[in-house]
């Protein structure tokens, strides 16, 4: 058993690794091509090159390789330009294949999907096996109290799964962490630890059936058919549930709404006008509104137009960011009693493949757009007036400060992912222990 | 009656009667029709947010062309999006996971090859994360494991107990006696089955379209064939296990390799194959083909107007259709341009689905889905055609703009709009129907040589 996972842990990890490897390379020549085109772009008007735009990468999972989640899912570069009029372009997602993990084959789908299976060919005889050798009825007869009994059995099974099953697995994780993100060795211990949490969970609710039933092969049939329908059915249901019960805005309804948006930015109302001039005379008390503007109005209209509508934006992103989270709590809640579903959660949360870390990097290029744009019109604003001369030599300056890049994945959003599902998994280990261990002491006692 | 025939009824009484039977198909008629009903209210969701989509568009269209400052047909054209919605089929309840992959709409600008809207998948993704109950979920990967707890012992128990030697004796041949059990397990499995997809297919009613007859006669011409092609392999492995419990763990080993491991290898072939292409070329022609928009184009309006004389701004009317007409010219350069940088891109995928749709073929459980999913039209390369779709509907939006601009007059009707029609295959059911009943007639001979050849050798418990 231990060969048969170690060739499947090396298959699926180095498919998983093969794929990370496309995709963080696809990562570091797209963020240097984002960077080079911007530096090498002609002065054109400022606000020009705010519509032109700039191309970004999103960035892979930080354990993407053990665990892509979402990865697939999502797009993996975007444009960011004034009024962010350009919402469809990216690399969009292609085909998804019909199967769990929507096609991804790595060791996250291997830990979540494929051992529990050998979790359950490996202990589904534990109790059962001493009944039909009859080895059981001679330690009832022998006195055994069910406390020992209880605790050598669960340290058994987890020596027999950590072994045979966990360790294996663990070791091609550990040599791919090696040798892709040597940094990332803390969080693969906490995603090696949400998997052995799932694995004991598996380990003890097939304890449980292995002291409720009294024959080998009916305990292994029924743990095989648990183990089928708890991974391809309890997951799918409750992510089918939850997206049934909610309803995020159309795409359509949204991207007209945001070109109505950009297109008010480009709206010289008097009332922004008012605006504009006030905002001036807030920085220049000297200008009384008479007279030629210290700074170009049409430039700080922009700025002022362009700040309502990323606040508008901000709100929009919001109220599609709390209905994606009331769906992928309404999963996890829902996924409660399949082990597999639980720790896929978990595990993509950790590896930071999951949609918080997705949204925090959008967060961040949000961010940097309404800076970049707010800082082109700015510029607009106050140097305008002379003409474009300066403009090549500080565009130049601009370009060739370093982009900033997203915020590495912090542990608090790692951990407030995997909370709920880590959670379900100890209440699911529990349940298990508690069941194994009530049949057991009414078996010894019953034979007393 | 036959003794075939009477055999049959035994079987399947026996079956039916058991406790295991009555839960096994009880579980499958549940099971069928949740998945049906939360299918059907998945895909009515679909086809609401592509509505949606589409009248949201066509509201600002219309507004744009009547606000202060009016745009002409042509500029609306060029600059604003025109949505079509993607139809979906009343088959696509059965096949929702699908859904969440393909665009619900495309945005249309004759400046631009047509953009699929964000799928459900990329706009709320937990969904691609743990899967979707569907039918098509439900009877490529939950029906053979119902059939195997069916039948996983269904000669198997006979071997070990010393019984089937007793058994042939009296049944009329060893070729009976297997389809006679092949044919109980598939009653017990229709039994829940056949129910629940008829509840499943009475709920696609509540979408719109009717569902044609054909097509729910197919989809259950294709579940039959599925679960007697499921029942052969499992009574097959029955036959060749010593024991219950070996064929069930062969069983369960088979279904871990035909229904998860071959699709998701065949899947990752596909991409191995056909990976994305270099984004940059395409970023930098897309880049390069902007300044035609921005900046003097004369040299590529003059080319332009060669291609479409008709067209040629010095020959309009006034100076305002000169304007428009150059317009109209450049944005057909732009589109020119823009769809050539994308079109390796296009190939890839279209080549990549092509691929995918062949392999497919070589793992049974998905024979099923992609039967229902070519009816649904939601197989792997519906998202090409749509796309195709839309492309259609751009002429037909840019000839609709263009005849003001040729002195023909305004275009009868409104706004051009589109939903388009599903474009349901019924080959790959039919294949997979065909299919499925080889593998029951190959299971079911091998089985049936196995009891002539093996039906006396000694039991464990002869041992």
């Amino acid at each position: 058993m231990t060969a048969a996972v170690t060739a499947l842990a090396l298959a699926f990890g180095l498919a998983g690794a093969g794929a990370y490897q496309a995709r963080h390379e696809e990562h570091e020549e797209l963020r240097t091509y984002g960077d080079e085109r911007f530096s090498v772009q002609s002065a054109d008007h400022p606000h020009a090159i705010a519509h032109r735009g700039y191309v970004v990468s999103r960035p892979p999972p930080v354990l993407g390789f053990l665990d892509a989640g979402l990865d697939g899912a999502l797009g993996r570069w975007l444009t960011l330009d004034a009024h962010r009029t350009r919402p469809l372009e990216g690399a969009r997602v292609g085909d998804l294949t019909r199967a769990p993990g929507a096609g991804r084959l790595d060791l996250g789908l291997l830990f979540t999907l494929v051992l529990p299976g050998f979790v359950v060919l490996l202990v589904h005889d534990a109790v059962a096996g001493e009944r039909r050798r009859g080895t059981f009825a001679m330690l009832r007869a022998a006195g055994l109290q069910p406390g020992p009994w209880v605790a050598a059995k669960l340290a058994g099974a987890a020596a027999r799964v950590g072994l045979a099953v966990f360790l294996p697995a663990a070791l091609v994780a550990a040599a791919l962490t090696a040798a892709l993100a040597s940094d990332a060795w803390p969080r693969l211990v906490a995603w090696l630890g949400v998997q052995a949490l799932g694995l004991a969970a598996w380990a003890a609710l097939t304890l449980a059936l292995s002291a409720w039933v009294r024959d080998p092969p009916r305990a292994l049939g029924m743990g095989l058919m648990g183990w089928g329908l708890l991974t391809v059915v309890i997951p799918p249901l409750a992510s089918t549930a939850a997206r049934a019960a909610t309803r995020p805005p159309p795409p359509g309804v949204l991207s007209a709404r945001l070109a109505t948006w950009a297109e008010s930015a480009h709206a010289q109302t008097e009332d922004l006008r008012a605006r504009a001039i006030r905002d001036v005379r807030r920085r220049h008390p000297e200008w009384d509104g008479n007279g030629d503007s210290p700074e170009v109005l049409d430039a700080v209209m922009l700025r002022l137009a362009d700040r309502e509508v990323a606040e508008r934006m901000a709100a929009l992103l919001d109220q599609l960011a709390a209905e994606q989270d009331r769906e992928a709590t309404l999963a996890a809640a829902l996924s409660f009693a399949s082990p597999g579903g639980l720790a896929q959660l978990a595990g993509s949360a950790v590896a930071a493949s999951d949609l918080a870390q997705a949204r925090l990097a959008e967060a961040h290029y949000e961010g940097y757009r309404r800076e970049l744009m707010a800082w082109i019109n700015r510029w607009w604003a106050e140097n305008g007036q002379g003409g474009f001369d300066a403009w090549s030599d500080t565009l130049k300056d601009l370009s060739s400060a370093p982009r900033p890049t997203p915020p590495r994945s912090p542990a608090r959003l790692a951990w407030a992912g995997c909370r709920l599902p880590c959670l379900l998994l100890l209440v699911l280990c529990a349940v298990g222990g508690a069941a194994f261990a009530l049949e057991s002491r009414r078996s010894l006692r019953g034979a007393a | 009656m036959s003794a075939w025939g009477q055999l049959l009824r035994l079987e399947t009484r026996r079956l039916l009667r058991s406790p295991r039977g009555r839960a096994v198909s009880a579980a499958l008629f549940v099971a069928t029709a949740a998945a049906g009903l939360l299918g059907a209210r998945l895909a009515a969701a679909h086809v609401a947010a592509g509505q949606a989509d589409l009248e949201a568009a066509r509201a600002r269209v219309e507004a744009r062309m009547r606000g202060d400052a009016p745009l002409s047909p042509v500029e609306t054209a060029l600059w604003e999006d025109t949505v079509v919605a993607r139809g979906v089929a009343p088959l696509a309840a059965l096949t929702a996971q699908d859904l969440a992959a393909l665009p619900d709409a495309a945005a249309v600008r004759l400046t631009h090859p047509p953009t699929a809207l964000a799928a459900r998948a990329e706009r709320s993704p937990a969904a691609a994360l743990l899967g979707t109950f569907d039918v098509a979920w439900l009877l490529s990967l939950v029906l053979p494991l119902a059939v195997l707890g069916l039948g996983y012992d269904a000669l198997a128990r006979d071997r070990a107990r010393g019984n089937l030697a007793a058994l042939l004796a009296f049944a009329p041949s060893a070729w009976g006696l297997v389809t006679a059990r092949v044919g109980a397990v598939t009653v017990a499995a229709l039994v829940g089955l056949g129910p629940g997809l008829a509840v499943a297919l009475a709920a696609t009613g509540a979408l719109d379209g009717p569902l044609a007859a054909t097509d729910a006669l197919l989809v259950l011409l294709l579940a039959a064939a599925a679960a007697l092609a499921f029942s052969a392999a499992t009574v097959a492995v029955s036959a060749f296990s010593a024991r219950p419990g070996t064929a069930l763990v062969a069983g369960l080993v088979g279904w871990a390799v035909v229904a998860l491991a071959l699709p998701l290898g065949l899947a990752a072939f596909a991409q191995a194959a056909y990976p994305d292409p270099d984004p940059r070329p395409e970023l930098d022609a897309t880049q390069a083909a902007q300044s035609i928009l921005t900046k003097d184009a004369d040299r590529l309006v003059a080319e332009e107007a060669r291609r479409r004389p008709e067209l040629d701004p010095e020959r309009a009317a006034d100076g305002v259709q000169s304007v428009l007409r150059f317009e109209r010219l450049r944005a057909a350069a732009h589109l020119r341009r823009v769809q050539g940088a994308g079109f390796e891109r296009r190939r890839t995928q279209a080549r990549r689905a092509e691929l995918y749709r062949l392999v497919a073929y070589l793992s049974p459980t998905t024979w099923l889905s992609h039967g229902l999913a070519a009816l649904a039209d939601t197989d792997p390369e519906a998202r090409q055609r749509f796309m195709a779709q839309a492309e259609a509907f751009q002429s037909q939006l840019a000839l609709h703009v263009e005849a003001p601009l040729l002195d023909r007059g305004a275009a009868p009707g409104g706004w051009p709009r589109l939903t388009t029609p599903p474009d349901a295959d019924r080959t790959p059911a039919l294949l997979g129907a065909a299919l499925y009943a080889a593998l029951a007639g190959l299971a079911t001979a091998l089985a049936a040589r196995r009891l002539d050849r093996g039906a006396l050798t000694p039991a464990e418990e002869d041992a």
